[in-house]
């Protein structure tokens, strides 16, 4: 055995590591902290690509699937998203197929025919929700939506999974809705509800086939629900909220066929694998927490992209300097507080002794704090920066000052050309 | 919870789950890019840039196709080696698969873990089982473990060289 190996085994072998947090865990967490979104997921196990880091990139393009069943092929009955859902058996299995792909169920499945496409259609609402949110950071009507801060989420491990409910009235201010099943994961048993809530209906968002609908529609109807809290922000003003927004799809299943397969451990491989991801198609790219502006994921932390620091293992994408409690001195905690992070992606168009100016798809130009020194710096490792150039960055902001387009150099997170 | 339960949690919001893998690897990660870059600072940096890199693209992890660890290593090595080519220096070759493999606590049986962690409970003299502790366990470099015990750097690493050589006679 080679030392390394030897040496990593001998790593391996102690009982206390999850004990042991010194100061670079708690360095390493302290920057993860900083750049972090809350997430949201149903059923991370079975679908999808919950938002993770970059929350505000998501969309899809309509998808999916048409129901139907017995004997050998199946039919598209509509186009909406959940009837575009196929379905069918053939001896003990059950297929469902989504765009060309075919999941299969077989015989040790211990849930119905119909509960198969139920899980269909319950991932394909989870993707429809994902666009429906993420539409919500696009400003409107001179309002933005951002993520509440880290301070305030981090500790409270934002699992949001739905709920399915029936909205039982709706009216000119309120929607009422009773809560009838919880659906959970490993983390959260799924279980029975029974509970009412009146929501305003102003913070309702309905939709039924899949699509956007006024609330009345979704009356006496099942619906699986999902609950975010936002940061209210009125553009060019100081003036900032939270407000909780629901999610109402409409679903075409029986809440005992969601049931049958709600808690089903089926990720694992095998025959019953029934991994089904939505369609993650023309994503619209609304760059996170700062929904007036696309980025494209693609571009980032990519291998040839050129970090703008310098640290000991010379250019670095993450700024050594940025600032990492926030806009207070932290007192036993390390959360960030009143600090959110977004991105910020464009070309340079003026670069002088102190900043860098950059212009977003929107239009908006962004200064960073950078001095000629880090441009010397910069150019020893790669060809000098210059306008035209395009940069991406994660920087931090109160949210406070969210109209803020001057960033300095504490609060300048990450910063690389690409 | 068992490490894709920590990574499902992290992917549903928890962020603080992360800890527990940075928690878990870091002693690791940082010696083995030490081993790779020579320069403990920069192994540090290394390190981090690679744990922060592994969250931004944990909805990319598949655990179908790696351990996270292998993973984790690998983002790490490329890291490494982007340095080494700022250095202007060799690229070091090892089998990354199997070092990352092996550097999981999962990975061995229980008990191998527990003839090892015997082994080193009676190296002797003591400062050679503590610093096998020091530097494999609790993540302390060579310059640390040398001020805590007040000797130069150079007589920790020969601490280090012949604990393992004493280990390595033990467990055969």
């Amino acid at each position: 055995m080679n030392d390394i190996r030897f040496e990593s085994q001998l790593v391996a072998a102690t009982d206390r590591r999850s004990d042991d947090t010194n100061n670079f865990v708690k360095n390493t967490m302290q920057k993860i902290r900083a750049t972090q979104q809350p997430k949201k997921s149903f059923r991370h196990w079975l679908a999808s690509r919950p938002f993770a880091q970059r929350l505000a990139f998501g969309a899809i393009a309509a998808a999916v699937v048409s129901i139907v069943s017995f004997t050998s092929y199946a039919y598209a009955v509509g186009s909406n998203p959940v009837d575009l859902i196929k379905r069918w058996v053939e001896g003990d299995k059950v297929k469902v197929e989504y765009q060309g792909r075919t999941f299969e169920y077989g015989k040790s499945r211990n849930y119905s025919d119909a509960a198969v496409t139920a899980l269909a259609e319950a991932n394909t609402v989870q993707a429809l929700d994902s666009r429906a949110e993420n539409d919500m950071y696009v400003p409107k009507n001179g309002v933005e939506y951002v993520t509440p801060p880290a301070d305030e989420t981090a500790n409270g491990a934002s699992y949001v999974y739905p709920y399915f409910a029936t909205i039982t009235s709706v009216d000119a201010t309120t929607v009422t809705l009773h809560k009838d099943y919880l659906w959970g994961d490993k983390m959260n048993p799924s279980h029975d509800l029974d509970e009412t809530i009146t929501v305003p209906l102003a913070a309702f968002h309905a939709f039924v086939k899949g699509e956007p609908a006024q609330a009345a529609a979704a009356q006496d109807q099942l619906a699986m629900v999902y609950t975010n809290t936002y940061i209210r922000h009125v553009i060019g003003t100081e003036q900032v909220d939270h407000e909780t927004n629901y999610f109402g799809f409409v679903v075409t299943h029986k809440l005992d066929d969601f049931k049958q397969v709600a808690g089903k451990g089926v990720t694992s491989a095998g025959k019953d694998e029934v991994i089904f991801e939505p369609n993650w198609g023309g994503l619209s790219y609304i760059c996170s927490n700062n929904g007036a502006d696309t980025c494209d994921v693609r571009t980032f932390s990519q291998k040839g992209n050129q970090g703008l620091f310098t640290s000991n293992i010379g250019p670095s994408t993450y700024n050594p300097h940025s600032i990492r409690y926030g806009e207070e001195i932290p007192t036993g905690g390390s959360q960030p507080k009143g600090i959110i992070s977004r991105s910020v992606v464009g070309a340079i168009t003026a670069i002088t002794d102190s900043q860098l100016t950059v212009k977003t798809s929107s239009g908006a130009l962004w200064n960073f704090a950078y001095t000629a020194a880090d441009r010397a710096a910069f150019a020893k490792h790669f060809n000098p920066l210059k306008v035209g150039d395009h940069l991406e960055s994660m920087v931090l902001e109160s949210i406070y000052n969210l109209d803020n387009r001057t960033i300095d150099a504490a609060h300048i997170m990450s910063l690389e050309r690409y | 919870m068992d490490e894709i339960t920590t990574i499902q949690s992290v992917l549903a919001g928890d962020i603080n789950k992360y800890e527990r893998l940075v928690s878990r690897y870091h002693v690791g990660l940082i010696i083995y890019c030490e081993r790779l870059v020579g320069d403990r600072d920069a192994a540090e940096d290394i390190a981090q840039e690679a744990f922060i890199k592994a969250f931004e693209h944990l909805q990319n992890f598949d655990s179908k196709k790696s351990r996270f660890s292998t993973w984790l290593y690998r983002i790490a090595t490329n890291k490494a080696v982007d340095y080494l080519r700022q250095q202007k220096r060799r690229v070091p070759t090892e089998d990354i698969e199997l070092v990352a493999e092996t550097a999981t606590p999962d990975y061995a049986a229980q008990d191998e873990h527990k003839r090892l962690r015997t082994a080193v409970t009676k190296l002797e003299p003591p400062t050679h089982r503590q610093a096998i502790e020091a530097y494999y366990w609790r993540g302390k470099s060579y310059q640390a473990i040398a001020e805590e015990c007040n000797v130069p750097v150079n007589t920790v690493r020969t601490w280090l060289r012949r604990a393992k050589q004493q280990l390595r006679s033990d467990l055969q």
